[in-house]
């Protein structure tokens, strides 16, 4: 049972598959791999720095002292002043104006100052590619339409979608293995690689569509598209200019008491007009947080809107809770990581059939296995040299190029896969044991465990394929 | 906990009962309306427990994990050996690939400035909300966008693809600046 496509069409769209695949697939790539792993930055965030002291909840009466002592330490009054309250994902409280952050004990006392270089590695470069914000996100916002692209090429070149819906040919020739590989992945994953694309898209393009439409429409300021999304912030005048963050709190809880504050924020700290805001999610939305506006008294003044307000406001505020999967429970991270090295598979073997659809190999075969197989060694050893002084950029970049060299270079291509199997294996192991020597094998909680566990599950089942491997082709 | 145990439960059955409407000869007339139903009740089972907002995802996630059990379990082996390839020095050319990087370039800028100009005529010309019209005009802007990418590269016809791509990008913009006058 086929659906009936004209032939012409599918060749059509078979055509733009392979061109979109080959023009963006290494850039896909990259920002799937690192994708997959921002889905746990939380988690990464707490292995890669676990001597902050975590707690469920920090209470508001500290949050006076604190204001005050960043204001001291600071030496002067910033425009806007952010306390990140404990999570489930992050139970760990911190401040900060987007510049300068301190970690604070649940005693309301500074510690010391994030120190997650990897992490932030990983998220800047599935965010921006580590360049310019404007560009990098561009250039992201664009692999999105790219990938939103290849679903539909897909979806027109693929005329036996249902026919083939269960069919996995491993007894035939890798091409073919490849191939349904690669239509399985994208037929049943489909829906999630469409969310994951266009919620991907709409971020990256988010700011420079604002740019553009506040040229078109509005008088060339990007934040009254916001205000025309998000709704302007109220305008308060003549208070005290102490804060009663307490009486805030208490007001949020009587009037919303199923929300979960996840962080407040001072505008205006200091002045007649400042205003007190506390973010909070709700129960059963996706929406990022809905944020309640409080006096300097702590007395309500409104909620912006973003769980009630214009649908758009509330569209375009859940689109990084549904890309990112941090909803609802931490199962859900695990979902979308299954998912995000579904996609990454996706990619891998999309290119491998281009390539096995050859009858001769070049130094493109070479180019794409450094590039797949050089960007996880990378990865793993970006990871655990950054906690013997390392820059993970620096160290990322440069495994990579000497990978891709190597691989282009280098002869015998089993012999180079084999090198970077073992050198894969090698690196993943090390992050660990590095880990655990440089913290003196402090591990705070089960979700260190987990991520030890995880780890060396990972390096040792990629060593028995490593060795697999080698007896294979030798 | 149990909640979460009955929704997958009722995604693995809609898999498996997916996979015997697969098996079934008959018309795909009948095969696409069971399979849409099957889907729903999965997602109708997240959404009962969960947030409809949760549940879309849930449902089409699990699905696309538990059909890896029946594809793996219907695999077919054993694996045979690939023939050799020789490895050739390169048969680069430049010409093809320039052609090949100016096609894609192309196709990606006129198709995006075209489109870009139709979502941003949509919250000129409409009567909806603002900030509505302009979430509206960025997805449809990502939706038309792909779209006409793989039309022009489809057909991968550089003296065609500006022509076109030209023409709606002026017409596009020419509707814009109406709008805004």
């Amino acid at each position: 049972m086929e659906i009936k496509l004209n032939a012409l069409t599918v060749k059509s769209g078979l055509k733009a598959h392979s061109l979109i695949g080959l023009f963006s697939a290494g850039l896909l790539y990259l920002i799937a791999v690192s994708g997959s792993l921002s889905v746990f930055f939380e988690e990464f965030d707490r292995w890669e720095q676990p001597n902050v002291p975590e707690y469920k909840i920090f209470s508001p009466e500290k949050m006076k002292t604190a204001v005050d002592e960043y204001i001291n330490r600071v030496g002067e009054i910033p425009k806007s002043l952010y306390i990140v309250l404990p999570t489930e994902g992050v139970p760990r409280t911190h401040i900060t104006d987007g510049e300068t952050e301190w970690y604070l004990a649940e005693s309301g006392e500074f510690m010391q100052s994030p120190d997650v270089p990897w992490t932030t590695f990983i998220r800047e470069l599935h965010g921006h590619l580590t360049l310019s914000p404007t560009l990098g996100m561009s250039i992201v916002g664009i692999m999105g339409v790219l990938c939103l692209a290849l679903i539909i090429s897909g979806v027109i070149a693929h005329p036996s979608i249902f026919k083939d819906a269960f069919l996995w040919r491993v007894g035939k020739t890798s091409r073919v293995q490849q191939m349904d590989l690669h239509n399985r992945l994208g037929v049943w994953g489909l829906p999630f690689h469409f969310m994951i694309a266009i919620s991907g898209a709409f971020m990256g393009f988010g700011g420079i569509f604002m740019a553009i439409t506040s040229y078109v429409i509005f008088s060339g300021d990007p934040q009254e598209v916001v205000d025309a999304i998000y709704g302007k912030d109220p305008v308060i005048a003549h208070q005290t200019l102490e804060v009663n963050y307490t009486q805030a709190f208490a007001t949020l809880k009587q009037r919303q008491p199923e929300v979960t504050p996840i962080y407040m924020v001072l505008h205006n700290a200091g002045k007649p007009e400042q205003l007190l805001e506390i973010a909070a999610t709700s129960p059963g939305r996706l929406s990022y947080s809905e944020i309640y506006r409080f006096n300097s008294k702590g007395e309500w003044v409104n909620q912006q809107g973003l769980i009630n307000g214009p649908i758009g406001g509330q569209f375009a505020y859940s689109m990084y809770r549904l890309h990112f999967g941090h909803y609802h429970s931490n199962w859900v991270k695990l979902l979308y990581g299954i998912m995000g090295i579904a996609f990454t598979f996706l990619i891998v073997s999309g290119i491998n059939i281009w390539l096995a659809r050859r009858k001769y190999q070049t130094w493109v075969n070479s180019l794409w296995n450094g590039w797949v197989m050089g960007t996880l060694i990378a990865f793993a050893s970006s990871c655990w040299m950054r906690f013997i002084g390392f820059n993970p950029e620096t160290v990322f970049f440069s495994t990579l190029g000497a990978t891709v060299l190597t691989s282009i270079l280098g002869k015998g291509h089993m012999k180079i896969t084999n090198a970077f199997y073992v050198a894969l294996a090698i690196n993943i192991l090390l992050i660990p044991i590095v880990h655990a020597i440089n913290f003196n094998f402090l591990a705070l909680d089960s979700m260190q465990y987990a991520i030890y566990t995880a780890v060396i599950l990972f390096g040792i089942g990629l060593t028995g394929i490593t060795y697999k491997r080698i007896r294979t082709y030798r | 906990m149990i909640e979460t145990l009955i929704a997958i439960a009722v995604c693995a059955f809609s898999v498996f009962f997916i996979f015997f409407i697969w098996k079934y000869q008959g018309p795909i007339s009948l095969k696409i309306p069971m399979v849409s139903i099957t889907l729903s009740l999965a997602i109708f089972t997240w959404t009962y427990f969960y947030s409809w907002e949760f549940s879309v995802v849930y449902a089409l996630c699990f699905i696309a994990i538990i059909s890896w059990t029946v594809i793996f379990l219907k695999r077919r082996t054993p694996l045979l050996k690939d023939k050799k390839r020789p490895y050739l020095k390169s048969n680069f050319s430049i010409y093809v690939f320039f052609k090949t990087i100016t096609l894609s370039f192309l196709s990606v800028l006129f198709a995006g400035s075209a489109s870009a100009c139709i979502a941003l005529s949509l919250p000129m010309y409409s009567d909806f909300e603002l900030g509505n019209s302009l979430v509206s005009g960025l997805f449809l802007f990502l939706l038309i966008w792909p779209f006409s990418i793989v039309w022009v590269l489809s057909r991968a016809n550089l003296v065609k693809l500006t022509v076109v791509s030209s023409v709606f990008a002026i017409l596009s913009v020419s509707s814009v600046y109406l709008g805004t006058v």
